[in-house]
């Protein structure tokens, strides 16, 4: 956005944690219209009617649990098991003013549960923090004992041998889509093309689902401990719905947790 | 001196003309982007207004940070100097045991980013698993921690940290600059150890400390990551992190802006106060260096000063290195040091196989070499006009050279942007405008430092070269330069070292081709890499004391003689 005020065009292609900025995009004209190759077989939530983004990688917002602090049995199984005072002071959330991902994730509880859900969360004193990388790290620590942020996040430290289990909560969980476009005035259209059509070929998508991300392009294999895109019950937020909730999420949270 | 007379008589007198190009250059480095600054401030769509101002101070909600600001900048302040002066004294002036490694481990916290010490802290003091608090549950069988980290005491004391030694560094060049003359009549005439420091050398470092407390408070006004780390969890704002919320999609720039400006305000404020309190006394000391100072032998209190020195820098670097040691060297950090656990692997990815790390390397030692080296002879120039009031409007220009440290890298950085990203000057993209941002940036250390060691050297010496010839330049080059040495050098330290960590302004200026090491480690830290981001957190101290090493081979023992 910096950029593109000081009428500076030196990215071909963009590409962001949070769907809702492409709307944004797509609304002042920024983006330029590409399908890339093999984009008709792509799954369908993963594109842009209009053709000006496809999403490139997504991942289910969840939660996790430290297992050297938690036994198996004590364990959240859904989102409102998180109110319960048991866990007062052993939360960890991160603050959606940093982070397109912590907005969608909050979008999507708040279409199932409302304000009143966060207002009682708030009560558990959870450890606020920056970055919506920070939960998988703080729980790995043990400083939380459970805390939610994207899947391939807690995947990805779980693989490398940290005491965390994933808990897929019943009620369902928000899907958190990154996109990718290319920009209407890039300097090098064609290779932003090829680069494009490389980023959602098989070989860069595998790669993708190696580190624990979903993708569009259907070629590609999963990992055995992966749940199923078909399986997993979805609380929707839309990137219209996370667009226009965002000033309210943010303002909320504030009176709400004081930061 | 003979030979400056000798030489006086031919060619113009350049002298005006090098004090206008100095102050020029001051003038544009500084002037553009605050100009910029102040413009957004006052810039709405509909027109020019202070709706900008109403908006940033109008709610409650936004006004408290500035108090809190505040308070954490002068209790950082005051810390930084209890803390960094004495340490200086001791390890100047006294016998202390272990100075060598006293001063090298100073550096290290010189250079540490200020976030991933406060990330290390967390590790170390997070109230649920923190290692000293598990070790004081293990111990006492307690239920509750013994301390929070996330807290204002917390931040404060991890900042001071990070933060004593800008007046360590200061004192220290000031103490060595001083001549232990005075000193010793005064202890041939029978004061006391305690007497000597107090009515001999204290006042006498006086300018310096001062000079740090205020470097200090308009470092910490400004620091984004500890309060990012440790505020946050904590549930309260500082302005740093107020400013940052203004900036949260979709930002609102101009509202920033707005509220940055009374951190201008507070610039100006303390550099009156400053002046205020040194002014016209007399600190000078004709002569510059007589011979080295006797140590003051501590008898009794020598392992006692030690223990002191040593707690601060157990807190500083051996805690915390400690804690992101134990990440670099592990599979999962989560797991702690277990021999499955044990691996090279990370130190291996991130200088072989993570890309950005050795173009990084590179850059951040060419713009650390650069920046402090030019800021060190731009600022002694300034500093100069600025003592001899050699130009009218002199603390115009004393006051621009020290205004960047109060406004937030991020925000200058806003300013640097849309200053330099047009042509003709269109330096955005390329390592040329993080060169300009540190530049901007750093000036204002240079010149506090610069301004404290002009402090030293009496005018008398100069205007008896004048006297014999010379004409100003001549005599600013040939006599007053030489005796600046040891201060010159200690500006020259105070910028190089905390570009090396510097942060917030080149996350908002980077580009992948300029990407500096700062900027890869906290790239690594928001891609949930912590054992990437301890490995190299460390390789960056480590590649900080090789170098200091090296230096002080080529530069012998003047170069951390301070």
């Amino acid at each position: 956005m910096q950029e593109a005020s000081a009428n500076l065009w030196i990215a071909d292609v963009v590409h962001t944690s949070d769907i809702s900025h492409f709307l944004d995009f797509k609304g002042k004209g920024m983006l330029a219209k590409y399908a890339p190759a093999g984009w008709e077989r792509f799954r369908p939530e993963f594109k842009d009617a209009d053709g000006f983004y496809t999403v490139l990688r997504g991942t289910p917002y969840v939660i996790a649990i430290n297992t050297q602090k938690v036994a198996k049995a004590d364990a959240p199984k859904r989102w409102k098991d998180l109110l319960d005072p048991k866990w007062k002071g052993k939360l960890v959330h991160a603050h959606p003013g940093y982070s397109g991902v912590v907005v969608t994730g909050m979008t999507g509880l708040l279409g199932a549960f409302g304000w009143d859900y966060y207002a009682a969360l708030a009560k558990n004193n959870p450890l606020v923090v920056q970055s919506a990388e920070d939960p998988p790290m703080k729980v790995s620590g043990g400083e939380a004992w459970v805390g939610a942020a994207g899947e391939y996040n807690f995947y990805r430290a779980i693989k490398k041998g940290n005491p965390m289990e994933i808990i897929f909560p019943e009620e369902g969980v928000p899907f958190v889509s990154s996109a990718n476009a290319i920009m209407a005035r890039a300097p090098h259209p064609n290779a932003a093309r090829v680069f494009t059509d490389f980023l959602f070929g098989k070989e860069a998508q595998q790669i993708l689902v190696d580190d624990g991300l979903y993708v569009p392009n259907e070629e590609v294999t999963y990992a055995k401990d992966k749940r199923p895109l078909r399986e997993i019950k979805v609380l929707r937020a839309e990137p219209e719905e996370v667009l226009k909730r965002n000033e309210e999420i943010k303002a909320r949270f504030r009176e709400l947790f004081g930061v | 001196m003979t030979s400056g007379a000798d030489r006086v008589s031919r060619g113009l007198d350049l002298t005006p003309a090098v004090w206008l190009l100095n102050a020029a250059v001051l003038g544009v480095l500084v002037v553009a982007p605050l100009a910029i600054l102040v413009h957004a401030s006052v810039w709405t769509p509909e027109g020019l207004s202070f709706a900008n101002f109403f908006a940033a101070f109008g709610r409650p909600l936004y006004r408290g940070p500035i108090v809190n600001s505040l308070v954490y900048a002068s209790v950082v302040g005051v810390l930084s100097v209890l803390i960094g002066a004495p340490m200086a004294w001791l390890v100047g002036r006294t016998d202390l045991p272990g100075k060598g490694v006293i001063r090298t481990l100073t550096i290290g916290a010189f250079v540490t980013p200020s976030f991933l010490g406060a990330t290390a802290w967390v590790i170390l003091a997070g109230p649920n698993a923190g290692l000293l608090n598990a070790i004081y549950r293990a111990v006492t069988g307690a239920e509750s921690p013994l301390v929070n980290i996330f807290s204002m005491p917390g931040l404060i004391f991890v900042t001071s940290l990070y933060t004593f030694p800008t007046v360590f560094i200061l004192t220290g060049a000031a103490l060595t600059a001083t001549p232990p003359d005075l000193e010793e009549a005064a202890r041939i005439a029978g004061a006391g150890r305690l007497a000597v420091m107090r009515d001999v050398t204290l006042p006498l470092a006086v300018p310096a400390i001062v000079g740090g407390f205020i470097l200090a408070f308009l470092e910490t006004l400004v620091l984004f990551g500890a309060p990012a780390m440790l505020a946050l969890p904590a549930r309260f704002h500082v302005m740093t992190t107020q400013i940052w919320a203004f900036f949260h999609y979709p930002p609102k720039v101009e509202v920033a802006a707005a509220y940055a400006m009374p951190l201008l305000g507070v610039a100006a404020g303390l550099l009156w106060v400053q002046r205020r309190l040194i002014g016209r006394r007399g600190f000078t000391t004709v002569g510059g260096r007589g011979s080295s100072p006797r140590p003051v032998p501590l008898g009794g209190w020598r392992w006692a000063a030690f223990g002191g020195c040593a707690v601060v820098l157990a807190c500083a670097i051996v805690l915390p290195y400690f804690a992101l040691l134990r990440a670099a060297l592990a599979k999962a950090w989560g797991l702690g040091w277990t021999w499955e656990n044990l691996t090279l692997r990370n130190f291996r990815f991130v200088l072989f196989e993570y890309d950005p790390t050795r173009s990084a390397i590179i850059n951040t030692l060419v713009l650390a070499v650069v920046t402090a080296t030019l800021a060190a002879l731009l600022m002694a120039g300034i500093a100069y006009i600025a003592h001899r009031r050699l130009l009218r409007g002199a603390r115009l220009l004393a006051f621009l050279a020290t205004a960047p440290l109060a406004v937030p890298g991020i925000v200058l950085s806003i300013g640097l942007f849309r200053a330099y990203s047009q042509p003709p000057l269109l330096l955005y993209g390329t390592i040329w405008i993080i060169f300009v941002a540190y530049l901007t940036k750093y000036l204002p250390v240079a010149y506090t430092a610069c301004h404290a060691a002009m402090a030293t050297v009496h005018p008398d010496l100069e205007d008896a070269a004048r006297i014999l010839g010379a004409n100003r330049l001549v005599a600013a080059k040939d006599v007053t330069l030489p005796l600046l040495g040891v201060g010159l050098l200690s500006a020259w330290l105070l910028v190089f070292l905390p570009s090396l960590r510097e942060l917030s302004s080149s996350i908002l200026l980077f580009t992948s081709r300029s990407r500096v090491i700062s900027v890869v480690i906290y790239t690594l830290y928001e891609e949930g890499l912590w054992e990437a981001v301890s490995s190299l957190g460390i390789l960056l101290l480590g590649l900080t004391l090789v170098i200091v090493a090296v230096a002080q081979r080529f530069l012998g023992k003047r170069f951390l003689q301070v």
